[in-house]
């Protein structure tokens, strides 16, 4: 079983690692990571069975590191007290540690983990409920819905309406709006995007992307069951992210 | 000074719709007769002023008839609204009372107003009777008579506005003073922290044992400077500093590197006297929303001048800035700048503000008092 933990306080994720390994001796921590840009980079490269991330870390919070796991990663989160996102991953039954570390209640955590067997199928069911608490801790107020765009080029702008856009994808500051016209760049971020659109045409696949349904073509799997979209009139595909992977299965 | 505190509540509770009051009722019904004596006084003075009066010895006829009057309408009036507290059911009377419903307070001028002309009728019969001086003739006869008790029931309905108005206006102040001291006893020990210095603690006591012991103390400190601050309203600047220094020292030690603090202040400055815990929120947000999500980290600045007899504090960051959004999970986050303007707005009116500005990078925010010098100059230099 391999690891990652993320902790901006270095001894914090230093300690979580010796009272894990007391715990579960064949586990193997592959890296500890000081944020969540570095844990979301080092998730992907390493794909490590298990991730262990602080909620509230700089660059990225464990929720959003979480949202943008593409593998068959299985997260943990770790928080001194938040309380409105512990009721949340109670409810949905995920797994969590509360900092600091109580040896007791560690020791749970780590049978429950030890029970799933290395390298099994992704959960379904954990995938959903994952997804289903993220959405609404994330939640932006709901705004007034968004029918148009507007993107500055240069020293124009263009309005676009939002049935052109096939997509649109985070890139650090800016957000990447793929239309039938061209790519624009807006600095409307991803979250507030979603709570203006409409739920039933725009789905959020991964942390950095919402797709139009209305452009989607097909799915396609690869040999490490990650998923991708094909959408028409875009050569590339998209990746979605584990927690989103639910949202597929029933179509 | 205990009968003048008995009266002014009896004079309250006249005036309150209420199933139970606290004020004994003969203390109540006396507190009802001194103001129609007052009343009764009142009248005629504006008729000695104003009016024409051509009969001898006016004043000595008209006073006992004029006094015995207001007794019926004033008793007749607050007769009328403690029958209604009676007789209404409860909810209504609960209603009845709230003088933010502009509703409740119309029912209840219509009700003290019907008190009041009932009050007339039976004063105006009963009192000729006993006094042969009949005030139903007068009316009968004078036109102008009726014109002037016209004029008379629209000034008392004016001056029950007013009175309403006023009540409102202090209601709604007292209400705010209260929320914002809760809000503020439940937002100052924050769980995240107090889990966090905890955790933070149990690794180093492995790992570096002097940082922990580092830790523990300053962790005390801020413990106890928060602790002092939640019993006062009104403190200084010294003392709001020192709480946010080991606020700061704190979040160094489990920052490192990633954050560096600075506090500029006279003594002058030190010594001003200002609202409790005004300061500790917007360092918060500077370290919450500015620097801890933020890759690298930043400085905060925390400066206070004292200017043209204002006491201006001031607290930057360089941090994420205003613009980005929100990070924080709870509901209700990011209410205390609206907190902080509504305690500020409380206290001095339209007379002190706080700013919140973009700096580049970064935030900037800026507190704005009338400057009161307190005891003791340079107490906690």
């Amino acid at each position: 079983m391999r690891a990652l933990i993320a902790d901006d306080e270095p001894h914090l994720a230093h300690y979580l690692r010796d009272q894990l390994l007391a715990l579960w001796p064949e586990l193997e921590v592959v890296h500890i990571a000081r944020n969540g840009v570095e844990a979301a980079a080092r998730i992907a490269e390493l794909a490590p069975d298990l991730a262990f991330l602080d909620i509230q870390m700089p660059g990225l919070t464990g929720l959003e590191v979480a949202q943008g796991i593409e593998g068959a990663t299985r997260v943990v989160f770790v928080t001194a007290f938040d309380d409105y996102a512990l009721q949340a991953f109670e409810h949905a039954a995920l797994d969590y540690v509360l900092k600091p570390v109580a040896a007791e209640r560690l020791a749970r955590t780590v049978a429950r983990l030890r029970a799933v067997p290395v390298g099994a199928a992704p959960d379904p069911a954990g995938d959903a409920a994952m997804a289903d608490a993220l959405r609404r801790l994330m939640a932006q107020p709901p705004r007034a819905p968004l029918r148009y765009i507007r993107a500055g080029q240069g020293e124009r702008t263009h309005h676009l309406d939002v049935a052109e856009v096939l997509f649109f994808q985070s890139d650090d500051k800016y957000t990447v709006v793929t239309s039938t016209r061209g790519e624009y760049l807006i600095r409307t971020t991803i979250a507030e995007l979603l709570a203006g659109l409409d739920p039933a045409q725009f789905w959020q696949v991964h942390r950095s992307t919402i797709v139009n349904l209305a452009w989607l073509d097909g799915t396609r799997r690869d040999d490490a069951s990650r998923l991708f979209l094909r959408l028409r009139g875009h050569g590339a595909e998209l990746p979605v992210s584990r927690a989103f992977v639910t949202l597929f299965k029933a179509m | 000074m205990q009968t003048k505190t008995t009266l002014r509540l009896a004079w309250r509770s006249l005036w309150e719709l209420r199933r139970t009051h606290s004020v004994p009722t003969g203390v109540r019904l006396l507190a009802a007769s001194l103001l129609a004596v007052a009343l009764a006084l009142g009248l005629m003075s504006i008729v000695a002023v104003f009016g024409r009066v051509d009969r001898p010895n006016w004043w000595m006829a008209s006073l006992l008839p004029n006094i015995g009057i207001c007794l019926c309408i004033v008793h007749t009036l607050l007769g009328t609204l403690r029958l209604a507290e009676r007789l209404l059911p409860e909810h209504l009377v609960e209603r009845m009372s709230d003088v933010r419903d502009i509703r409740a307070g119309m029912a209840l001028s219509a009700l003290a107003l019907s008190g009041i002309i009932l009050g007339m009728t039976i004063g105006f019969t009963i009192v000729p009777i006993l006094v042969g001086f009949n005030v139903w003739g007068m009316f009968a006869s004078l036109p102008a008579a009726l014109t002037k008790f016209a004029v008379f029931l629209l000034f008392v309905m004016a001056a029950n506005w007013v009175w309403w108005r006023a009540r409102l206006r202090e209601q709604l102040l007292r209400q705010d003073a209260l929320d914002a001291r809760l809000r503020l006893l439940q937002g100052q020990i924050e769980p995240h922290l107090l889990f966090n210095t905890l955790a933070n603690v149990q690794s180093l006591m492995d790992y570096d044992p002097p940082r922990a012991k580092r830790m523990l103390e300053t962790f005390s400190a801020y413990l106890r400077a928060g602790m002092t601050q939640l019993r006062e309203t009104d403190s200084t600047l010294g003392a709001e500093i020192e709480m946010a220094r080991s606020y700061l020292a704190l979040y160094q030690i489990r920052m490192e590197e990633r954050l560096q603090f600075r506090i500029e202040a006279n003594d002058a400055a030190l010594a001003a006297r200002m609202p409790a815990l005004m300061l500790q929120p917007l360092v918060e947000n500077a370290i919450h929303h500015g620097l801890e999500p933020k890759l690298d980290g930043g400085s905060v600045l925390v400066s206070a001048q004292v200017e043209q007899g204002r006491l201006r504090v001031s607290v930057a960051d360089d941090g994420l800035g205003l613009e980005a959004p929100s990070r924080r999970l709870r509901p209700g986050a990011g209410m205390a700048v609206a907190n902080l303007r509504a305690r500020l707005h409380t206290q001095f009116g339209p007379g002190a503000s706080l700013t919140l500005r973009a700096a580049d990078p970064g935030t900037r925010a800026v507190l704005d008092l009338p400057y009161r010098a307190g005891a003791g100059a340079g107490v906690a230099s």
